[in-house]
Formats: structure tokens, C-alpha cells, sequence
């Protein structure tokens, strides 16, 4: 029988990006607001720190801080004709765990998306006409515009300190930066990283080519910055070792560094670690939440009632809360009928690489998450799809972030794949090879999807998500343009060898691409294809707000982390001017 | 570290080369002085030029400096480094009123020359006058090696090499040097009058040190063992097996650092068997899939 604490204003499911910013608006708001984090408590100094920090062993290969898969874990197929099977060890996306969430871990790219991503299936249509967008896919809309999200990207960017340089400033636009973007309202905290020559040879190339190339926005900054919130951070070292990673430095922005500090001295927020959230409760009625229960270290069961519960765990355990919680219809493939966990969306990833003669030094490990230069030629809609056949796009950008031992080891195409001729192409190629990453969007499609695995269960004997996914055509028709376009510019990048392939299916979870899963819950303006309003309030219980990429309807172009601190910002908004006068329905339908 | 030193040990080929790389392309062109101008180097050191007083008459002739009078010792720190530090003195970047006059009046060879010799020489340890308390070496030791939270600190040895033995050749060891001139040091830093940190990191660190902390920190890497000259280190050819010939120092104390958090999920793994796409951004083992990634 589960212990029952006093009710609490507001419950947080994960103290991470999402949970940290929730959890500071609503205690200044005056909430009393309680942090359950699953995993473990974890701060700069003395969990991240050198020497043991930069064991690429244990971080990156074991996976030292991400969801241990022998509790939980997913599993995958796919297509719906097979029988899912669990993910035992983590490969093509790595799910954080533990406070700060992935935002300790991520590489710092701090891109915002365009207004054509927001409004993804109006401006297709208006551009193109309503046959462009094939039928298989789910294009929607997101219920909000570049616009109205603007100052909460701002506001984000602030808290972050993000380094980078402007291209449009309230219409104006800025020599240097990214033409695309969208209006934004001042620069950036801090000016650009310092560009590795990796990438200043992607420059000269892109720009040579026509193209117009900006330094990548990066949380890992350039000079010391002190944050709204009075948090001083430092300079990033171009460690390398800074995706699968905690930073020793101060230097990139995380809940940890940005936020965490100032919330754990609120006397209005508890934050309570290894606390594993099993269900949010529900009233008679189905239609109101009356808390969570969780199980504690200890291995006991806790109820703990709240008024208001903020969903900000990972993607996918977003979408598996609310499966397990019975909020919200279930997707059916079959039918096309229900919401949640339709709409999953990936990124389709590729690259191609600059083999130079050993003249050219690339030292691919003095790199930092989110140092390089990028081309938003080919993002979203910034170039005329209409001869192509498919929507979406992709960012080229020479954004190397390492050259770690274990993981990297650059060959040119023919070299096999072991023995003494592949040591001798390591060491030829390690230290004058260049990789562009071609950063690629993901429609959502009525085939991939996300649900409650009818087999496999986790420690807990609750049922497993699966995932059912497969690359659509869309994306491959992507791919196969945009990373030709890079092989160009790579072409005029001046080495001696160049070798490209775009993504093809079928899909393979075992092979790290990106950790940007993203769908499940989406927002929109229509119950019968969302899961939350555009306040990312529950369509079915007001009182549960659900926040992270799980909202996103499809994928865009570029990263997912400055989008989900702007939408987290949003929601924290919307709840302190609007819905703590008047709780119930923010948007009528 | 011993986990680092574990995978070291375990990689071969590959592992060598890819540490080796970092080391040695940094190293200049043309790495090994000419004769000619390491003597010129050990003439200046030890006998000074015309209107240049000899370097040997404060830092010693093998680089040992001076605990009473808080002279830093610099045998064995890394040529550009050494040479970074004088055209310092000379621009301005340092200021320092007994090191900027001197400086001043080297030219770019001489430079060179001498900073080549004070990097190949070894001094041994210097004799304390007396040990620091027990407390006080405690707090300098968490300092340098774990960090303070509440400071937002973090721990000298992320950049200064494990147990504070340097990285070379940008980042100067801290182990066995002087305790008087690591204090004067860290003041400089937080006055500004250090400016050869590009980060800032530097001078950012300095200011969130107290009087105590200074001399707690300054106090602990004064009694630990000086490292064995930064060129003997960056010693394994590209390519090669070869171990470095001497460890980094001659009784490195394996770092009392954190055991680090999280799980280790699966099975032990080694390098082989990632697979393509292990490499993230970077492209990472995927030169057939040419499948790139991030995170």
C-alpha cells in the first residue's frame, strides 16, 4: 500500500531542462512545487570533473549517464508486420537520466526553427498546393508562430548565455549570421565560438559555392557570461569530450549550470532524487489528476497529490506516462484514430568527408560540442522544393565534435574494416580527415508510432514502450538531395578524396545517428490530432502539462533543445498568467 | 585516471597514435633545436648577453628558481610555452617588473634559444622549509583536484595535467613549483595582470579565490613531485607502439579524484566492436555507411 505524503501545489516528472525551468517559474509564482527525478543527484563539482570526466570508455561507449536499459528500456520494430524486440543496449539514441537530464550531456547546438516549421502544413500548402504533401503524411501545424515564440527563445538563449551571431535582428538583417532565420530581437549573449580550421575550409568552400555560412549557435560559450538568474558561467576549452558527457569547466549550459543552483534554494521547491514515477492518478471522472505515485530509493511505493502536474521527462517516457496513465487516446494504426504516440519523428542524419594529404591538420579533438560553421541553405523551407517531391530540409555544416580514440577513426571508402591496413588508414587519415554532418528533418508518417508493448515489461512489471519506425520516402528523398549538396561543397573543401552516402533504410537502432526523438504528444489547435493544446496543456486533463520534443508534430531541420527551453518557457507562462486565475481549459474547442 | 591509463594500456596501434597526434602537432615545425642555437641558449641562461643579466642568477642554472624568494621554477616547462611567457613580458600581456625590462631587450632567436634549454633541463624537487598543515594541504588538495561546487570552481588539474603534472605544451605544470610564486601568481591573475589566458578561465578562477584558498592551493601543489621535463614526454612517433619513456612524473600519486556517477550499461565492450556510427558528430566509424550523427 502505497504511502500517501500531503498534496503539494505542483508535481515535476524529471528535474531536467523542462523540469528545472518549470520548477523556477512556478516557486516564484509562490508554488510549493515538488522535483521528482528518477535518477541520480549530480553537480559540476565533484561529479564532472577531471581526470575521470574524459574516460570516453565508461561515458561514451558504456553510457555512463544514460537510462539504464536492464530497468527500462524500449523496444523497437519496423514496421507493424513484426514482432518488437527490446533494446538491450542503447545505439541509435542514447535517453539521459538523472538531474539535469540530457541537457548535462547534450553538445550544446542551440538553433531555433523557422516559423516555416511551425507553420509546417498551412505554408506547404499555400506554396506548393494541397497535392505536394504525400498522403502517408501526418504534416501539421503547431498552433503557434515564429512570432509569438520569439521572446521565449530570447528568454532561453539568456538563461543559456548561447554564443553566436545574429543574421536578422527585428528585420534587419546581419552580415555574417544566418540570413534564414526569422526575426529575432537582439544578438546573442556572446559573440561566435572560435572556428576550428576544419570548419573555416567548410566556409570558404560554401561561400565559394554561393551558399551562406554562420557560425553555429553553441551553449558551450565563448567568453565568461553571468545569466539573468545571476549564475556565472566560463569559457568552453575545446575539450572534446563533450556530448555523453558532463562538463568540468562550467563552460556548457545545463540545469546544473544555468538554473539548478537558484532553484535548490528556493524553500518552496523539494527535490527529490531516485524517485521513479510509475502513473499519474486520476480522479472518478478521468478528467482531473490528483498526484503521482512513485517508488522511492527505498523501493516503496509514495502517492504524492498535487493540483498541477508538469510532465518534462524524455520524449519518449513523456508518451509512455501518459500510456501508462490512461491520458489521452491511444494512437491507432489502423484506424488513424487517437493521438498519443502518433506522430513519432526522427532526424535523418548523414555526412561526408574531406580525406587531405597529410599537410593539413585537422585535430579533430580540439573540438567543442557545438563549435563550426553551418549553411541553412537547404533547412526547412529556405529553397524551392518543388522539382523534388518531398518537404523538409537539412542543415550542411562542418560541426565536428571530436576525435576521441575509441570512436573515431576516419578511413576512406574500400578500406576494410580490421586488420593492419585498417590501423594504417586510421593512422594516415585520423588527423587530416574533415566530416560535414548533413542535419536532416523527419516527417511524422501514419506507419511510425509509438505504444505499449503487449510482451515485454520493466522492473517495475509495467509494460515496455515500443517503437515501431522505419525512414519514410519522404526523408530518403531528402537525404539523397541535400547530401549530394554537401558532397559538393566537401568536393571544394580541397582534399585529395571525398566520400558521401545519404541515409537509406531501413532504419538501424543499433548505429548512433541523433538523440532528437521527438513526437508522441503533440500540441496543435485540434484535439482529433493533438494531444495538447498549444499551452502544451492536456486536451483531456487540464491540470496535466506536457512539455519536451514529444510535442514537436514532425521534426525540423535543426536541433530540438532551444525549441524545448522556448516552449517550457511558454507553457511556465501560460500557467502563471493564465492558468492559476482560472484553472481549467486554457484553449475551448 | 587509472581508468584512462587501463584503456591506455588496452589499445594499441590506434590508441598510440591518436594520443600521439594531439602532442606533436602542436610541436612547431623543425621540432629539434639546431645544436647551434641550444648552446646559444645555454650561453644566455647561464652567462646572460650584453646588458642582459644571466637567467641563472634568480631561476638557477637548472631551472630550480627560488622557494625563499618565490622565483617559479622552470625546468622542463615546454618551449612555446617558456617563449609564449617571455614575449608576454615584452608586449605587455604579463606584467612583471623585474621579468619585463629583460625581456624586453631579447630578440625572437633568443627567445628561442633559451627557452629550448630551460625546457630540457631537470631540477630536482626543492626542499620545503617547512610542511604546510595537515588542514591546509587537505583544502588545497580538493581544490586542485575535485573543485568546489558552492565556488563554482572547478578542479586545477582539468587543465593542468593529472595531479597538476601540466599539459603540455600550453598548459604549465603546478606540482613541485613554488609555493610564494604561485601565490604572487594567482594574485596576477585575478589583478589582470596576466592576460595570456585567451578563455579568461584564468583570471575568472583567480577571483574566486580567498586569501586562504590561495595559499591552501598554492601550499599543496608546492609539496608534490615535479614532473620530468615536458619534451622528454612528447615522445612517440606517429604511428608507432611505443610507450612514453618516462611517466609524466616521478612519483605521480594516483589522483584521489571522484569515482564518477551513472551506470554502465551492457557488456564490457572494446574499441572494435562499436560498430559504424559510434563516432556522433564526428562521423564517427561510418566511412562506409557514411552515416554521420550528433547528439
Amino acid at each position: 500500500m502505497a504511502t500517501r505524503l500531503p498534496e503539494t501545489d505542483v508535481v515535476l516528472l524529471g528535474v531536467g531542462l523542462v523540469g528545472s525551468i518549470l520548477g523556477r517559474e512556478l516557486t516564484k509564482a509562490g508554488l510549493k512545487v515538488v522535483g521528482l527525478e528518477r535518477g541520480e543527484p549530480r553537480f559540476t563539482v565533484p561529479d564532472f570533473q577531471g581526470p575521470q570526466i574524459h574516460d570516453e570508455l565508461r561515458y561514451s561507449i558504456r553510457k555512463a549517464l544514460m537510462q539504464d536499459s536492464a530497468k527500462e528500456t524500449i523496444t523497437f520494430r519496423r514496421n507493424a508486420d513484426m514482432v518488437a524486440l527490446p533494446v538491450r543496449r542503447w545505439g541509435s539514441f542514447l535517453p539521459g537520466t538523472g538531474l539535469g537530464g540530457a541537457a548535462v550531456h547534450w553538445n550544446g547546438q542551440t538553433y531555433r526553427f523557422q516559423d516555416s516549421d511551425f507553420q509546417f502544413r498551412s505554408r506547404t500548402v499555400s506554396r506548393y498546393g494541397k497535392g505536394f504533401i504525400s498522403d502517408d503524411i501526418l504534416a501539421q501545424d503547431w498552433g503557434i508562430t515564429a512570432a509569438e515564440i520569439e521572446p521565449y527563445y530570447d528568454r532561453f538563449e539568456y538563461l543559456l548565455g548561447v554564443s553566436g551571431k545574429a543574421g536578422n535582428i527585428k528585420g534587419k538583417k546581419v552580415e555574417g549570421g544566418n540570413p534564414f532565420e526569422d526575426p529575432r530581437s537582439r544578438d546573442y549573449p556572446t559573440p561566435p565560438m572560435k572556428e576550428p580550421y576544419g570548419s573555416a575550409m567548410f566556409r570558404k568552400a560554401a561561400a565559394g559555392l554561393g551558399y551562406h555560412p554562420f557560425p553555429q549557435p553553441s551553449a558551450n560559450l565563448s567568453q565568461p557570461y553571468t545569466n539573468p538568474e545571476g549564475m556565472r558561467l566560463y569559457t568552453c576549452m575545446f575539450c572534446g569530450y563533450c556530448e555523453r558527457f558532463g562538463c568540468e569547466h562550467f563552460a556548457k549550459s545545463s540545469p546544473q549550470t544555468v538554473l539548478l543552483p537558484v532553484l535548490l534554494k528556493d524553500k518552496n521547491f523539494t527535490l527529490r532524487t531516485q524517485c521513479h514515477v510509475l502513473r499519474i492518478n486520476l480522479d472518478s471522472t478521468g478528467k482531473q489528476a490528483t498526484g503521482v505515485t512513485y517508488v522511492d530509493p527505498m523501493g516503496r511505493e509514495v502517492e504524492q497529490p498535487a493540483r498541477l502536474v508538469i510532465v518534462g521527462a524524455f520524449a519518449l517516457n513523456n508518451v509512455r506516462l501518459l500510456l501508462l496513465s490512461g491520458i489521452g487516446k491511444p494512437y491507432d494504426p489502423k484506424t488513424g484514430e487517437g493521438v498519443v504516440g502518433r506522430s513519432y519523428a526522427y532526424q535523418t542524419m548523414s555526412s561526408a568527408k574531406v580525406f587531405y594529404d597529410e599537410s593539413v591538420n585537422i585535430n579533430p579533438f580540439m573540438r567543442s560540442g557545438a563549435s563550426g560553421t553551418v549553411i541553412a541553405d537547404f533547412v526547412s523551407d529556405n529553397f524551392d522544393h518543388g522539382p523534388h517531391g518531398f518537404v523538409g530540409g537539412a542543415y550542411i555544416g562542418e560541426v565536428m565534435s571530436n576525435g576521441r580514440p575509441i570512436e573515431f577513426h576516419p578511413t576512406p571508402p574500400g578500406t576494410p574494416a580490421w586488420g593492419g591496413e585498417w590501423k594504417r588508414a586510421v593512422v594516415r587519415h585520423y588527423n587530416h580527415t574533415s566530416v560535414l554532418s548533413v542535419h536532416g528533418s523527419s516527417v511524422a508518417v501514419k506507419s511510425n508510432y509509438l505504444d505499449l508493448d503487449p510482451t515485454y515489461k520493466d522492473a517495475w512489471g509495467l509494460p515496455l514502450l515500443r517503437l515501431t519506425f522505419d525512414f519514410p520516402q519522404n526523408d530518403i528523398k531528402l537525404s539523397a538531395y541535400i547530401t549530394e549538396k554537401a558532397k559538393g561543397i566537401a568536393r571544394a573543401m580541397g582534399g585529395q578524396q571525398v566520400s558521401a552516402e545519404p541515409r537509406k533504410p531501413p532504419y538501424n537502432i543499433t548505429e548512433y545517428q541523433t538523440t532528437h526523438n521527438t513526437g508522441g504528444t503533440v500540441m496543435g489547435n485540434d484535439p482529433s490530432t493533438s494531444v495538447v493544446n498549444r499551452y502544451l496543456q492536456s486536451w483531456d486533463v487540464p491540470n496535466v502539462f506536457v512539455i519536451g520534443a514529444s510535442n514537436f508534430p514532425q521534426n525540423a531541420s535543426y536541433n530540438p533543445t532551444d525549441t524545448i527551453g522556448a516552449l517550457a518557457y511558454w507553457a511556465a507562462d501560460a500557467i502563471v498568467s493564465r492558468y492559476l486565475k482560472s484553472p481549467g481549459p486554457l484553449v475551448h474547442t | 585516471m587509472s581508468a584512462v591509463r587501463h584503456m591506455c594500456r588496452l589499445l594499441t596501434a590506434i590508441l598510440a597514435t591518436a594520443v600521439a597526434i594531439p602532442l606533436s602537432a602542436q610541436v612547431a615545425p623543425g621540432s629539434a633545436p639546431e645544436p647551434d642555437a641550444r648552446a646559444a641558449g645555454e650561453r644566455l641562461a647561464l652567462r646572460g648577453a650584453q646588458g642582459i643579466a644571466a637567467c641563472s642568477t634568480c631561476h638557477g642554472a637548472l631551472g630550480e628558481g627560488s622557494v625563499r624568494a618565490g622565483i617559479p621554477r622552470i625546468a622542463g616547462f615546454s618551449r612555446s610555452y617558456l617563449a609564449l611567457q617571455l614575449q608576454s613580458f615584452a608586449n605587455g600581456r604579463r606584467d612583471n617588473k623585474t621579468m619585463s625590462p629583460i625581456a624586453r631587450k631579447l630578440d625572437d632567436r633568443q627567445i628561442e634559444a633559451v627557452s629550448a634549454y630551460y625546457a630540457r633541463v631537470t631540477a630536482p624537487p626543492a626542499l620545503m622549509p617547512s610542511r604546510p598543515d595537515e588542514r591546509q594541504l587537505e583544502r588545497g588538495r580538493i581544490l586542485a583536484m575535485v573543485g568546489d561546487e558552492g565556488l563554482r570552481l572547478q578542479a586545477c588539474i582539468n587543465c593542468h595535467g593529472p595531479a597538476g603534472t601540466g599539459e603540455p605544451p600550453r598548459f604549465p605544470y603546478l606540482a613541485g613549483q613554488h609555493r610564494a610564486y604561485l601565490v604572487s601568481a594567482l594574485k596576477d591573475w585575478k589583478e589582470g595582470k596576466r592576460k595570456t589566458d585567451p578563455s579568461g578561465n584564468m583570471n575568472e578562477i583567480a577571483r574566486l579565490l580567498n586569501d586562504e584558498d590561495r595559499a591552501a592551493v598554492a601550499a599543496y601543489f608546492a609539496v608534490q613531485a615535479p614532473p620530468v621535463p615536458a619534451e622528454e614526454r612528447v615522445n612517440i612517433p606517429m604511428g608507432s607502439i611505443e610507450r612514453p619513456t618516462r611517466p609524466a612524473a616521478a612519483s605521480m600519486a594516483t589522483p584521489k579524484s571522484t569515482k564518477g556517477i551513472g551506470v554502465e550499461q551492457g557488456a564490457p565492450t572494446t574499441g572494435g566492436n562499436q560498430g559504424p556510427g559510434g563516432g556522433s558528430g564526428a562521423g564517427g566509424n561510418a566511412s562506409r555507411s557514411g552515416s554521420g550523427g550528433d547528439q
